[in-house]
């Protein structure tokens, strides 16, 4: 790979694109915005390649820059989303902003969309490393040795970590369903 | 929250790679998104710090060199001057 051979970076991209997209899409919510960001990911793998020591795997190398590109288009997203706003109150906005329709992650069960619509609205308003935590455990199913890699803490703060998310889960989803009277 | 069990892995549309491509290929004609690459390449980067602080340095001392100077520098030129110029009147030789 490092002979720049086009095949086998052809074949990592097929390997890995399903983790590096997968791992974006809970992040971003957002099909467009996390094939973007997986785009961005194999550019910079093809770029850096040669200065890659292999002193961690591939996989754990693709997590962390995939987290961190995805985090990093959320929030250009929010400072856009802000620029935006203040313009709108100085002059006239030509720009349309509206609120996506809620984000239906494409491998849920059918009887279980709404509902995951619902838990992945509450899972964009968790704090940055909950929500990261709580995508990699849970939607990419790594376990708590794994995220400890990927995100170079202790187990025992991702545990803390994924806790706090489960917990702060609940609230928002309580208030959410109180709200709306269910 | 259980209804993400069972989740099955999101894929990417299909031909992801021919996208992918195409994008590398534009990155490849861009001029500046290759500059990028070179100057943000850590041992380059690390370099031109080096040589711009260097620089820096080099003036700042330079500068302070000329200041500390400058009093000797204003006394032999103000001295330069009035010996250049001729004198109409000698005060030790007056003669009528």
């Amino acid at each position: 790979m490092k002979q720049g051979d086009e095949a086998a970076f052809k074949e990592i991209v097929g390997s890995s694109q399903g983790l590096v997209y997968n791992t974006a899409l809970g992040i971003v919510q957002n099909p467009e915005d996390a094939e973007d960001v997986s785009q961005e990911v194999f550019v910079q793998l093809y770029e850096s390649i040669h200065s890659f020591k292999g002193e961690s795997k591939l996989s754990t190398w693709l997590y962390r820059v995939t987290i961190s590109k995805a985090m990093d288009h959320l929030r250009k997203k929010k400072r856009k989303k802000r620029f935006a706003f203040v313009q709108s109150i100085f002059g006239p906005n030509d720009e349309l902003i509206h609120d996506p329709p809620d984000f239906i992650h494409p491998g849920v069960s059918l009887d279980n969309k709404e509902k995951a619509s619902e838990l992945f609205k509450a899972i964009s308003q968790l704090p940055e490393k909950q929500k990261i935590a709580f995508t990699l455990n849970r939607i990419e199913g790594l376990n708590y040795q794994e995220i400890s890699t990927i995100m170079q803490l202790t187990v025992a703060s991702v545990e803390s970590l994924l806790h706090r998310a489960r917990k702060n889960l609940k609230k928002i989803l309580e208030s959410y369903y109180l709200e709306n009277g269910r | 929250m259980n209804s993400l069990d069972g989740l099955k892995r999101a894929e990417p549309e299909p031909f992801f790679y021919t996208r992918l491509s195409a994008r590398l290929m534009k990155e490849e004609k861009n001029f500046w998104g290759r500059m990028s690459r070179v100057i943000t390449r850590p041992a380059i980067a690390g370099l031109s710090m080096v040589f711009i602080l260097s620089i820096n340095i080099f003036v700042v001392l330079h500068h302070f060199s000329l200041v500390s100077h400058l009093p000797e520098q204003m006394e032999m030129a103000v001295a330069d001057e009035y010996n250049s110029t001729t004198t109409l009147y000698n005060i030790d030789n007056v003669q009528p």
